[in-house]
């Protein structure tokens, strides 16, 4: 493979990776604002949403309103709240107005360990703009304080704004190695790593294996 | 040629793999530098028991202590700094660390990576793009102008304790190493064909030689019958040093320098910027009016 080559085949692979990812990513809607979601089961009967508890605080009822990459709307109820370490679960039952074939749940990253310098890329709402891209590489591994107390973060350059909180950080294989959380990373951009969010969740039924290779 | 998809995205994550093989390898030669109160540094073996660090991150200079990539803590000397350049070289007792070798040149849109060590959290990173390569001429004004030939700049970001680490490419090869000093709010990398022989000379002599001439000038407007276009003010010599290059080379006090191989000189910066880029014994052709009249001195560029 000549060099040409090499580079278009990397940018295909990045646009599929990324076509790919897109829509296990949804945006969440309250009456105060908005942020992003991982959509990590998409069952026929129901629909489950990784998001940070910052985005959901607000929500009336617990209910909050969940937006697909294709715009379908959908209501979710907030099923686990962890401030603590900034995580919730949203839960959407027997999603009648939602076509479960069009989202797809995204593979949970909790075997391998990120490495830093790794391809990372970051997929949300930026200031409610839908579904923007932006890519970096693994920076750190460090601490952070999340409600009094210190939880390992993943610390990255790319580029995050207010809304992309709650969104993936993905790794080259299109799995989630980290949920971004803007608030407890301050000026840098820092993600809960999937170990921390599958245990707070508890996310028993995580992926084993990703399973982008289709295609 | 027909390549499916799976393959692409193969790629993709080789890719990212071999950036973070690059990051560990290099990883193995940086080290975490102690030389201020608050946020450490980083700095590189570059021959045995040796580092390279950003000079001006070392705000003390006794009390340095550096951190191996295997968690060691080791007590390190100061053997030569040159703020001018921002380089300082440590030395430190059973380093065991192996040195950054293998070096390639910047070109422009090169994607390239951040390396660095900045304190207990172990190595960091950032990835961006090789942006621009400086050269000495075109920033005469720039403190570094002369003494270093080449500066890379590039958007990766520098993180804090980020100077004295490695601008690397994908591959592992080396660019230069990072400083925040030479460029204002952008990140900077010292080519390591740049950086290495005037680390050696920090090393064996604890600063960095600098050419001289042995003249005290000063700036004259020119009398309007020599005066052109691109020749309005020169320096007039007001002293020679006595056995300076200058007085071996024939200069006279009431001598004007106009120009230094051919170029015109119009401050004394321009003069500055013309020694400081020549080598040691490098003959220069200066322009001088003496007595009105148009000649050349040469003189061989000595050291001190």
């Amino acid at each position: 493979m000549n060099a040409v080559h090499v580079v278009t085949h990397l940018e295909d692979g990045l646009a599929a990776l990324l076509a790919y990812a897109c829509r296990g990513v949804v945006q969440v809607r309250t009456a105060s604002g908005f942020g992003t979601g991982v959509v990590w089961r998409a069952d026929p009967e129901v629909v489950e949403v990784v998001t940070n508890a910052h985005v959901v605080r607000e929500a009336r009822q617990g209910v909050v309103q969940v937006v697909t990459h294709d715009r379908q709307q959908e209501v979710a109820r907030v099923a686990i709240f962890k401030p603590e370490v900034d995580l919730a679960l949203l839960r959407i039952e027997h999603p009648h107005e939602l076509d479960a074939q069009a989202v797809l749940a995204l593979p949970f990253d909790t075997d391998g360990r990120p490495r830093v310098g790794e391809l990372v890329f970051a997929i949300g709402n930026p200031r409610g703009e839908p579904h923007v891209i932006t890519m970096g590489v693994l920076s750190a591994w460090s601490e952070a304080l999340a409600g009094g107390r210190r939880i390992p973060v993943l610390r990255s350059d790319v580029l995050l704004a207010p809304g992309n909180s709650g969104g993936p950080l993905l790794n080259a294989r299109g799995s989630v190695i980290g949920i971004n959380a803007l608030i407890v990373g301050g000026d840098q951009s820092v993600s809960i790593p999937a170990t921390v969010v599958c245990e707070a969740l508890d996310l028993r039924r995580w992926h084993t294996k990703p399973t982008m290779r289709a295609a | 040629m027909v390549v499916s998809m799976s393959d692409a995205q193969t790629l993709l994550e080789q890719f990212s793999q071999q950036m973070a093989d690059a990051v560990e390898q290099v990883g193995r030669s940086i080290v975490t530098v102690y030389g201020r109160r608050r946020q450490p540094s980083s700095g590189f073996a570059f021959a045995q028991n040796l580092v390279l660090t950003a000079s001006h991150a070392l705000e003390r200079t006794r009390d340095l202590r550096i951190g191996t990539p295997d968690g060691r803590k080791l007590a390190a000397e100061l053997v030569g700094r040159d703020d001018l350049t921002d380089l300082a070289v440590l030395r430190v007792g059973q380093l065991d660390v192996p040195t950054a070798s293998q070096t390639a040149a910047a070109r422009v849109g090169q994607m390239a990576l951040a390396v660095a060590r900045p304190g207990e959290d172990g190595l960091m990173a950032s990835l961006g793009v090789v942006s621009k390569l400086l050269r000495s001429p075109a920033m005469s004004r720039a403190r570094w102008a002369g003494r270093l030939d080449r500066v890379i700049q590039t958007d990766a970001i520098p993180y804090p304790g980020f100077s004295g680490g490695l601008l690397i490419l994908p591959s592992g090869a080396v660019l230069g190493m990072l400083t925040s000093s030479l460029l204002p709010g952008i990140a900077a990398a010292i080519p390591l064909d740049v950086a290495l022989p005037l680390a050696q000379d920090l090393a064996h002599h604890g600063y960095l030689k600098r050419g001289y001439l042995g003249v005290l000038t000063q700036q004259v407007v020119l009398p309007a019958a020599q005066r052109t276009e691109s020749r309005q003010r020169g320096l007039l010599v007001v002293r020679v040093e006595d056995n300076s290059p200058a007085e071996q080379g024939g200069m006279m006090v009431g001598d004007v320098i106009v120009s230094v191989d051919e170029r015109p000189v119009n401050d004394a910066d321009d003069l500055l910027a013309a020694v400081s880029a020549a080598s040691i014994g490098q003959p220069l052709r200066l322009g001088v009016l003496r007595g009105g009249v148009y000649s050349t001195v040469t003189v061989a560029v000595g050291e001190r």
